[in-house]
């Protein structure tokens, strides 16, 4: 319980860093730290296998790609421009009725807590075989779909004429 | 321990996310802002899984996808900047305006 | 009562137990006995992991040296030059700790723990024996590989940061060899994992009771793991990110003093945590001859493999960059795919 409360104030610190820091570098770190408390909530609701694959893809791949692209295209010494608009106001407020209209409308539902009590075994087995077996369609568009993006992000960033 | 913390807790950071992507002038900062926005759902659904216990636990296997999409929508998203950078020298969103005039 | 056949896992298992009957007759919470033992255990770890660097030092220099025909280091506290490695520690911890002044400083100071620390955390889930392990999780392997791939954001890190062309083409060398490699490395364990119908490193301990899995078809991802593994820590024939004669020294160019020792350090427990898992995974970990304690056989074990990848640092050239990619993602990927493949048909084959 202390454990999740602290996992939750990091993740939203880390969220705000992320969306108001100047430097680009450090939002792309700060959204690591966020990505991997985002992973202790995982983990301390019973989804152990999520939490793993959320460390695997976002913060060894994802995270990593986003710094491979912040590299090619910025410096160090160009860190210090102004990073946000001038719709600066306009979002904050914007944000929070989004914020507050979600969660008035989570209140109003009424929702029937039944608690899920994880196998001690661990998600991973029921996890597996619920993809192939009740999920097997989904899970075969989306390797498509990842099969789809990688020929397109090659395609993309790849060098012309050679 | 409830649900209603957690969709609140998702909340925030799902206005933080929409924060990000409307005022950010860099593009990568935008694709950030995207995960921001993804991981709120994700919390929502595992969150929704433990204390509501939804059929075949979707809310495990749910997130399992949007990690995948998310990973697809980084590549491309990516591979769409630089490939911009490479041609008109930016990432800043408002300079980017060749099909404007 | 310690029965005969005494290992450090059966001392540490009856020690718990103890513990358990006095915290029982004294009344102490739950709470506290478990983070004592675990805080024990950490303690224990963290000696462990300082105790292994300094072999590990040692033994890269003698073993090399041996393999050139030289001694080594000979003099420094006597007999064969054993404590130059301490030596040297002093000296990382006395010099000058600079940053150079270009440098993003927070992210220059905050990468070497971000190296570090992830090293850190695989350390829990290996089984040095029996009863001698951290926390005995349901992903425990998935978990080694998961912190594992934090390394590549230090390494990033320490690359942009320092504000200078060598050690940003290192880190993004760097990178982009261990995001390549970690596929084929997840996937040379996952035929090891098929086996077994298991991720925790207990269950693949004792399934390799009776034979290991080398001598089984994984063979194949044994061989896969070890070139993905050397591949993973950086090590030659693949220490491309830190080419001395291409990069000066990598991405660790521009750090001195403890903060460089870090990168150093991190770069010999993964080398372990490497080892280690090779051994847990297709040696049988802690099984051995009965008369051999179980962390004994297992550390045995583990240090095979870490001379085999010093072996391989003094017997091939290094390679060329895009020869590094090719053979990574045309070569290693697809054999570890039929590797899988193949494991399926042979477990189907044995059911």
């Amino acid at each position: 319980m202390l454990l999740l409360l602290l996992f939750a104030a990091i993740a939203i610190i880390a969220a705000i860093l992320v969306v108001s820091m100047k430097n680009i570098m450090h939002c792309a770190l700060f959204l690591a730290l966020f990505l991997l408390s985002v992973a202790g909530i995982f983990f301390c609701l019973d989804a152990d296998f999520l939490g793993i694959v959320q460390i695997l893809v976002y913060v060894g791949g994802i995270i990593v790609l986003i710094l491979f692209a912040v590299m090619l295209t910025s410096r160090v010494s160009s860190a210090l421009l102004e990073q946000t608009n001038e719709q600066k106001g306009l979002a904050i407020t914007a944000c929070l009725l989004l914020a507050s209209a979600i969660t008035a409308a989570a209140f109003r539902t009424p929702l029937v807590t039944s608690f899920y009590t994880a196998d001690p075994e661990g998600t991973t087995r029921s996890t597996g075989e619920l993809l192939l077996t009740v999920y097997a369609l989904p899970f075969e568009i989306a390797s498509v779909v990842l099969l789809v993006a990688l020929i397109g992000a090659i395609v993309l960033a790849g060098k012309k004429g050679e | 321990m409830m649900l209603l913390p957690f969709i609140g807790l998702s909340a925030i950071i799902f206005a933080i996310g929409i924060y990000g992507a409307l005022t950010r002038r860099n593009a990568i900062g935008i694709l950030m802002s995207l995960e921001l926005m993804f991981n709120a759902a994700n919390i929502n659904l595992v969150a929704a899984n433990k204390f509501l216990n939804l059929e075949n636990s979707i809310g495990i296997i749910f997130p399992i996808f949007i990690i995948t999409i998310a990973a697809a929508e980084a590549a491309v998203g990516l591979a769409i900047i630089l490939s911009l950078y490479r041609q008109i020298k930016t990432v800043y969103v408002e300079k980017i305006n060749i099909m404007k005039w | 009562m310690i029965y005969a056949s005494q290992s450090l896992g059966d001392l540490w298992n009856w020690l718990l137990q103890q513990f358990a009957e006095l915290c029982g007759s004294l009344g102490i919470p739950e709470v506290i006995r478990y983070m004592v033992e675990k805080g024990a255990y950490a303690v224990g770890l963290l000696v462990f992991i300082s105790l292994t660097a300094l072999v590990m030092i040692y033994m890269e220099r003698k073993v090399s040296a041996h393999m050139q025909l030289r001694y080594g280091p000979m003099w420094t506290g006597g007999w064969h030059g054993w404590s130059q490695t301490i030596a040297d520690m002093i000296k990382l911890l006395l010099k000058e700790d600079i940053i150079p002044d270009k440098a993003d400083r927070w992210v220059h100071r905050i990468a070497p723990i971000v190296i570090f620390v992830p090293s850190l955390i695989g350390f829990l889930v290996i089984p040095f024996d029996k009863y001698l392990i951290g926390a005995d999780l349901n992903v425990g392997i998935l978990l080694v590989f998961g912190f594992s791939s934090i390394a590549v954001l230090s390494i990033f890190m320490g690359g942009w940061a320092s504000n200078n062309k060598y050690t940003l083409l290192g880190g993004l060398r760097s990178a982009a060899q261990m995001i390549s490699y970690e596929l084929p490395l997840v996937l040379s364990v996952l035929g090891v994992i098929m086996t077994v119908g298991s991720l925790k490193m207990s269950d693949i301990v004792m399934a390799q009771k009776d034979v290991w899995f080398l001598f089984t078809p994984n063979l194949l991802g044994f061989i896969i793991y070890i070139i993905a593994g050397t591949a993973e820590v950086n090590r030659t024939p693949f220490d491309l990110p830190e080419a001395e004669s291409e990069l000066v020294s990598g991405y660790n160019t521009e750090y001195s003093g403890l903060k460089y020792g870090f990168f150093m350090l991190s770069e010999f427990t993964n080398t372990f945590i490497i080892s280690a898992i090779a051994a847990t995974f297709f040696m049988g970990g802690w099984n051995g001859p009965s008369w051999l304690p179980g962390i004994v056989s297992f550390l045995a074990k583990t240090y095979l493999i870490v001379f085999l990848l010093m072996w391989f640092r003094w017997t091939f050239p290094r390679l060329r960059v895009d020869r590094l990619m090719d053979f990574g993602w045309k070569f290693l990927l697809p054999l570890s795919f039929f590797n899988i493949l193949m494991i399926a048909v042979w477990v189907l084959v044995k059911k």
